[in-house]
Formats: C-alpha cells, sequence, structure tokens
C-alpha cells in the first residue's frame, strides 16, 4: 500500500483540482463528522453509460471507519456509483467516468493506478451471495492466494480470523473442507463478507447485501455491518430504508442520478431538508 | 380457451409425449437388442473342438486336460469315418472289375479271328465303306466287353470302387488300341495287305469299345466329382485330415474345420447333405445345380457315410459351451475369420486419443476467447460462422480435406497414418467442442466473474481459477462426447487413417502407419469380405464393441458430471 502510494502521483491528472477539493471537505465539515480525513471522497463526479449519464456531478465523502448508507429509487444511479470505487465499472462495456472518485487522497481512475491493489484496499459484498463453487476454506483463501504464496499456518490463521470476524467461524469450522455452495442464503452472505475482510481491506462496498437474504439472516447481516464499523469503512446500497436507519452513520439519497441530500443519518430520517427525500423515505414514491 | 378444451390439450400433449417416448425405447430395443445379443457370440458361443485347435496351433494357448480329452475322442470319432472313405477310395475295391475287363479284352481280342474272312472281305471295298463294315464287325466283336465294362461302371458306383475303377479306365484306352493292333496283325499276316488297310482295321476294330468306354469314363467321372464335392464339404467340416494335407494347403481357412457349431451345422446342410454341381446342358453351357446328396449316392456306400457324418457329428466336433475373452486381445488370423480384434480397438483407441489431445485444448482455448475475450466485432462473428459451419459440413469432406491438406500438402506422413487420421478427427469434433465448451463457460453466472475481479483477480486470473473449474464438468461433458463420436467416426479415417488388414501399432509407428479400426472394419467386413456370412459374428462382435466404447464414454461424461457436480454444490 506504501509502495503504491509512492509509485502513483497522489493526484495523477487531477493535481489542479485535489487541494481544493480537500479544502472543500474540511470546509463542508460540521462538528459532528469525524476528525479524520474521508476515507474516499467525490467530486463533480459523473458516469456515463455511452452517452446516457447514470451519476450527475456527485460530491460526497465517506467517513473513515463509519458506516455510509445510500438510498433511492431503482435505477439512481447509487449501485453504478458504489461500483464505480473499486472500479468494478471496468467490466462493463462502455462505461465512462468524468470527475474525481480518490480513495485516501488518491485518483481511482488513474491510470497508471494498480486495479488489484485498489480492490484489494476496496472489497465489495454484492446483492446475491455468490460464494465461488470452491470449498469454504478456498473461498476465504482465494484472496489472499492471488497476492502470492503464503504459508499454511499463516493462511488457516486468516481463514479462522475472517471468519471470526463475519460470525460464520462457530456454523462452519467443521466443514471448512465443503462446498460453500451447501451453505444457506445468509451464511454464504456472512461468508462473503468474510472472503471480503480476508485480504484486509480499509473500505468495505455493499450492494444490497439483505435483499436476497430471509429477515433473520438480514438482522445478523446487519449486526455484523454494526461490529465491523469502525475498523472499516463501510459503503452500503439499500433499499430498505429501516436498514439504512439502523445500520448507517450518515445516508445519501440518490435521485436520477443526483445526490439530492447527504447528512448524519438521524438528520436525514427526521428532518430531510428536500422535498423528494421527504417523499422518498416516507414511502410517497419509489 | 375453454376449461374443457384446455384440458383435452394437456392430455393430448401428455400422450403425444408417452407415445414418443415409448417409440424412443422401441426403438433402441430394436437397435440394441440385436447388437448384444449377437454380439455377445462373438465372445460366449457354442465351440467345436476346432476352436481349442485354432487357439492352441496359433495363438499360444495351452491345451486344457478337456482339450486334450477332446482332440482324442474326436479323433477316434473322425477315424471311423475316415476308415469308410478310405475303403471306398482304395484301389483294392476296383480290383475285382479290372481283373473283369482284363479278362474280357484278351477274350475279346482272341475271339476276332472268328470274323476273320468278313473282315479281309472289308478290305476289298472302297475305303469308306471299309470304315463303315470293320466297325459293324467291331460292335459284334466287343458288345461283351462293353456290356462288362457298363456292369462294372454301375456296380463300383453303387458298391464302391469308383475311384479304382477311374483310374483303372484312364489306361484303358491304350490297351484297347494295343488290342487293335494285335487283331489287325494277327487277321492281316500274310494277306498282303497295306499298311493302310493294317491300320484301318486296326483302328477300327475297337472302335465300338474306345466308345464304349467313353461313356463308362465319363459316368464314372460324374459320380467322383460329385463324391470328390461331398468330400471338400467334409474338409471344410472337420478340416484336413492329417498334417500332410495340412501343410499343403495355403489359407487358414483352409487348415482348420468349422470353430463354430452353428457355421458347422450350416456347412453340413447346406455343402454335404446338399451338392452343387457343375453340369453340362443341352447347348454344352455350364451351370451349377444343387441335388441333395443323399438321392445322388442312394444305395452307396457315400451313403453311409452321410449317415455316419450325422450320427457322429458331435463326436466328431465335441460342440461344447466357449468363453472366448481373446476376442478382444487376440489379433485377427485369415481376414477375421479366426482370431479377435486387437488391432481395432488399439487402433480406434489411438485415432481416439489423438483427436483429444489436438480437439480439447485447442477447442477450449478457443471457447474461452469466444467467451470472455470476443466482443462480438466483424471478424468475431465472422468466426463465430465459420465455426457453425465447420459443426456442419459433412464428416466425408473433412476426409477429404484430411486427404488433400495434411496429407498431400502438408505432408503430416508419407500416405495415410494415425497422425492424419488423429488430425483429422480433431478438426471434425472441434466445433462441437468450442460451442459445448462456449455453452459451458457462457452458463458460469456472471457473479463468479465480479467476486472475483472485486478480490482483486485479473481476468486472467479468475478465468483460470473460477470460470473454468466452475465450467469444467459440462466442458467435460461436451468433450467425452465429441470424443465417442470420434471414435466411432468412419468417413474421415477412410481417406487418412484406416486399413483393413494390420497388427497393433505401438507409440512409435503412429505418425507414420495407417491402423485397423473399429468403425471402418465393420464397414469393411460386412461389404468387402469374401466370406463375410461366415464372420458374422465379428461383424456383431465388433459393433458392439463400438457401440460399448461410444455408450460407455457417454456413461462416463454423465457420471463425470454428476459427481463434479456434486462435488461442487455439497461434499
Amino acid at each position: 500500500m506504501e509502495n503504491s502510494k509512492e509509485k502513483i502521483s497522489p493526484l495523477g491528472r487531477d493535481a489542479d483540482r485535489a487541494p481544493s477539493v480537500c479544502a472543500d471537505v474540511k470546509a463542508r465539515r460540521t462538528d459532528d463528522t469525524p476528525p479524520s480525513e474521508p476515507a474516499v471522497s467525490a467530486r463533480g463526479f459523473c458516469v456515463n453509460y455511452g452517452s446516457f449519464r447514470a451519476v450527475k456531478n456527485v460530491d460526497m465523502d465517506f467517513a473513515r471507519g463509519r458506516v455510509t448508507a445510500i438510498i433511492g429509487p431503482s435505477g439512481c444511479g447509487k449501485s453504478t456509483f458504489l461500483r464505480c470505487i473499486n472500479r468494478m465499472n471496468d467490466f462493463v462495456d462502455g462505461c465512462t467516468t468524468s470527475g474525481l472518485l480518490a480513495l485516501d487522497g488518491v485518483n481511482i481512475f488513474h491510470k497508471r493506478l494498480d486495479v488489484v491493489e485498489l480492490r484489494r484496499r476496496v472489497g465489495m459484498v454484492f446483492q446475491r451471495p455468490n460464494p465461488f463453487p470452491k470449498s469454504i476454506y478456498d473461498n476465504i483463501a482465494y484472496g489472499v492466494r492471488l497476492r502470492g504464496r503464503i504459508a499454511r499456518s499463516a493462511l488457516d490463521e486468516i481463514v479462522e480470523s475472517s471468519l471470526r470476524r463475519a460470525a460464520l467461524w462457530d456454523e462452519v469450522k467443521d466443514r471448512l473442507s465443503s462446498s460453500a455452495l451447501g451453505l444457506s442464503g445468509g451464511q454464504q452472505q456472512r461468508l462473503c463478507i468474510a472472503r471480503a475482510l480476508a485480504v484486509k481491506p480499509e473500505v468495505l462496498l455493499m450492494d444490497e447485501p439483505c435483499s436476497a437474504l430471509d429477515p433473520k439472516s438480514t438482522a445478523r447481516v446487519e449486526e455484523l455491518i454494526g461490529a465491523l464499523s469502525g475498523d472499516y469503512t463501510i459503503a452500503i446500497v439499500t433499499h430498505n430504508m429501516q436498514q439504512a436507519s439502523r445500520v448507517s452513520d450518515f445516508t445519501a439519497f440518490f435521485y436520477e442520478g443526483n445526490l439530492v441530500e447527504f447528512g448524519r443519518t438521524s438528520d436525514i430520517f427526521t428532518n430531510p431538508k428536500c422535498e423528494a427525500t421527504n417523499d422518498y423515505i416516507t414511502g410517497r414514491f419509489g | 380457451m375453454k376449461d374443457s378444451s384446455r384440458k383435452l390439450l394437456d392430455k393430448s400433449f401428455t400422450a403425444l409425449a408417452t407415445f414418443t417416448l415409448v417409440m424412443l425405447g422401441v426403438c433402441v430395443a430394436a437397435f440394441l437388442l440385436p447388437i448384444i445379443i449377437r454380439g455377445a457370440g462373438a465372445v460366449v458361443f457354442k465351440a467345436t473342438v476346432e476352436h481349442e485347435k485354432v487357439l492352441c496351433e496359433n495363438f499360444g494357448r495351452d491345451a486344457s486336460e478337456a482339450d486334450e480329452a477332446r482332440f482324442a475322442s474326436t479323433n477316434a470319432a473322425r477315424e471311423k469315418f475316415y476308415a469308410l472313405t478310405d475303403a471306398y477310395e482304395s484301389a483294392a475295391a476296383a480290383e475285382k472289375f479290372a481283373s473283369d475287363i482284363d479278362a474280357l479284352r484278351s477274350a475279346s481280342t482272341a475271339g476276332a479271328a472268328k470274323y476273320k474272312e468278313r473282315i479281309c472281305g472289308a478290305l476289298k471295298l472302297k475305303s469308306s465303306e471299309r470304315a463303315a463294315k470293320i466297325r459293324e464287325i467291331s460292335q459284334k466283336l466287343w458288345s461283351g466287353y462293353a456290356d462288362t465294362l457298363a456292369r462294372c461302371v454301375k456296380e463300383s458306383e453303387t458298391s464302391g470302387g469308383s475311384y479304382g475303377l477311374e483310374k483303372f479306365l484312364d489306361a484303358e484306352a491304350d490297351k484297347l488300341s494295343a488290342a487293335g493292333k494285335e487283331i489287325s496283325k494277327t487277321l492281316t499276316e500274310g494277306s498282303g495287305a497295306g499298311y493302310s488297310a493294317r491300320s484301318a482295321v486296326a483302328r477300327n476294330s475297337v472302335h465300338y469299345a474306345l466308345g464304349k468306354l467313353e461313356e463308362a469314363k465319363s459316368d464314372l467321372a460324374e459320380t467322383n466329382a460329385a463324391y470328390n464335392v461331398f468330400k471338400s464339404g467334409v474338409r471344410e467340416l472337420l478340416g484336413p485330415r492329417d498334417a500332410l494335407e495340412k501343410n499343403s494347403l495355403n489359407l487358414m481357412r483352409q487348415k482348420y474345420g468349422q470353430t463354430r457349431y452353428e457355421n458347422a451345422k450350416k456347412i453340413f446342410s447346406e455343402d454335404i447333405e446338399t451338392l452343387t454341381l457343375t453340369q453340362k446342358d443341352a447347348s454344352g453351357a455350364e451351370k451349377s445345380v444343387r441335388v441333395s446328396a443323399r438321392e445322388k449316392f442312394s444305395g452307396t456306400p457315400v451313403e453311409k457315410m452321410l449317415d455316419t457324418l450325422r450320427a457322429d457329428f458331435d463326436a466328431m466336433l465335441a460342440p461344447h459351451t466357449a468363453f472366448y475373452w481373446g476376442f478382444f486381445t487376440d489379433n485377427p488370423a485369415d481376414a477375421n475369420i479366426f482370431g479377435g480384434i486387437f488391432p481395432m480397438i488399439v487402433g480406434t483407441f489411438w485415432l481416439t486419443l489423438g483427436a483429444m489431445l489436438v480437439a480439447a485444448p485447442l477447442g477450449m482455448a478457443s471457447a474461452v476467447y469466444f467467451s470472455e475475450y470476443a466482443r462480438g466485432g466483424g471478424i468475431t462473428g465472422f468466426l463465430r460462422m465459420c465455426v457453425g459451419t465447420l459443426a456442419g459440413v459433412p464428416s466425408v469432406v473433412f476426409g477429404l480435406f484430411g486427404l488433400a491438406f495434411l496429407i498431400n500438402t502438408l505432408k503430416v506422413s508419407d500416405g495415410k497414418s494415425v497422425l492424419a487420421g488423429s488430425l483429422t478427427l480433431a478438426l471434425l469434433i472441434l466445433p462441437t467442442i468450442i460451442r459445448s465448451c462456449e455453452e459451458a463457460l457462457k452458463a458460469v453466472p456472471n457473479s463468479y466473474r465480479e467476486a472475483a475481479g472485486a478480490l482483486g483477480a485479473t481476468k486472467a486470473g479468475a478465468i483460470l481459477t473460477v470460470v473454468l473449474p466452475a465450467a469444467l464438468p459440462s466442458m467435460l461433458t461436451g468433450i467425452i462426447i465429441s470424443m465417442g463420436r470420434a471414435a466411432g467416426e468412419t468417413a474421415p479415417i477412410i481417406f487418412t487413417a484406416a486399413t483393413s488388414t494390420g497388427l497393433a501399432l505401438g507409440l512409435g509407428e503412429l505418425f507414420s502407419q495407417p491402423t485397423t479400426a473399429l468403425p471402418w472394419n465393420i464397414y469393411n467386413i460386412c461389404s468387402e469380405h469374401e466370406m463375410a456370412e461366415r464372420v458374422g459374428h465379428v461383424q456383431y462382435g465388433m459393433a458392439l464393441t463400438l457401440t460399448a466404447i461410444v455408450l460407455g464414454l457417454n456413461l462416463a461424461a454423465i457420471i463425470l458430471r454428476m459427481k463434479l457436480q456434486r462435488k461442487l454444490k455439497n461434499r
């Protein structure tokens, strides 16, 4: 990580803009915001699918060690925005970005940035649990092994600690070598979280992690998110407003590609500034 | 739609599906059952003692005690039969007739003196009348001889001895001529007759006897020819009688009798009990006729031989149930009439293996390109179209391509070779492998690729570590099914690799030598074999083996897929 920071010029071609961004972020800070630098920050960030602009000019910060929820109706661009943070949009043909999206002040879209390293630092959990058709152990070890040879004992330790963090260890410790596809949906999703944690990321992106789970599993995952916050910067996209209010510290409301409102969760849900936010969270549309 | 009509539609669909299923089952049964039943006959069958003889003498098997006992008992039974033929053919049987004929000839020669005046008178006639006159006299002179001759022929045919008689009669013409000269000498001595008159007497005085002799000889020849046909039928059934006769024969099929009881019975009824004889009809054209041996030889010793053959049939052949597993491990002998199909199995194995070694990696790589990297542009579309077209090209065209391009242009080998055949088969199944692998890769959920990517895997890394392992069961299924197709293809290997006879090839010969292979040899042995009806068991045995290989490969594909999927899903 240190290495990559040195290798890439921190601000790349947007060097001229970067300082003002940081200044802007500092200027916006209120007493409630955590004292440290934001982990991820977006400035004038846009995403285009061909000629269609899916995310328009977004300015927002993800506070370090906090949970930030992104809500909004379907097709509002919240998932697209989230996926840009670890450049999953690279997999989409015809997807282009403009503006600045920075991780620790480093432009994520810099052409010389090591995507593999970025993705190690920014883990992701998907909407549907997607464990590999391998054993539970191999699923967790996958990301670690990608980074080179590692002693079996060290790997065992990482697997155990990741599973413990994801509150899955006690349920699977006796069958680490059996297929991950044999787990229940909720267990699979926690396995995916453990898999993401195994590479020791700084940021964890969650794209509607509970939408395919039953309420009981949802509760366990939410519990887990609560336990992880503090150590990880978590960004979670959700359709479930109760969930957003339960798990997040900050909430951003997206509508038609625009960031409509962003603030402390308690403020957004009790005292929204915009009419649209109010309508959405009270269920008038969306 | 009304509820009633909807129900009717439902029912008719169910009925149609059931009917189709039943038809399918019937077709499979009608197709497979004969192959299985008759093919099994190549391995398990009712064998005769000749089967063990072939195995012991040509395939390096040691005779078991049971075999030895069989050899002894059948030889004893055969000796009984051969004693009959010996008696029938022996010269002793003809001696009586020979001495009768000798006596009559001498008597007739001596009796010519009676006609001295008439013959001398005839010599004074014009030469054209002279011959007729002397011939008239010769008829009277030789009538007793002719009667005896006819009686002897007839008797020899019914009581035996026609063989020796025919040999005796071969010399009879010369003896008759000598008798004619003697007659001429005694009759014309001192009469002052010229040379031409003397020779006219010599010639014409035995004319009648010579004519009768020819008749007798042709009578005998016909009988003996029929007997020879009978005897060759017996030799086909039992094999040559002794080592001397055996060594004088060239083809292995002539050196042994029938190894299979069913064939032996067929030979008995078709070539021994019924004889195929060549006869001249009125216009002199030869034609073959089928006659019943029993009628032809009725009342003769041959009839007794027939009875003995029928009665001791089992004793001479010792029929028993044999398990000939060597069918799969023995080389064929004498155009598959004996032995097994080992080289064909090995050839098929090499061809299929070679095709797989080339086609599987190429096909998988192409499939990965099409499924993971190609972006659907013009070139990719064109390539896809090419693959689709290749899949539809008739296999015989691939064979021609293999011959024209691989052998004649690239010269991968001097002529047909396993290498050329394998490459041709590889090209043939490549489109199918590409397609099935591509389908398998497309069936891998995109979420696996995303998950791998999100953990920092590169595209190639994700393909190697996640996508390919997940797609492997389906890919293997497609590949193994293609393998079955390669094993069974005939047309491509006709042009590039197949030969009708040969031994199993070793690894070093694969690059230069053609091979036998099941699909081609099945065709060959069914349509090009000179004794196709005698090797029916080999035809079906080969068909069963090939079917078993292909079905086995497909079954392996199914089991493999089930196992891998279970492993991926649960334990």
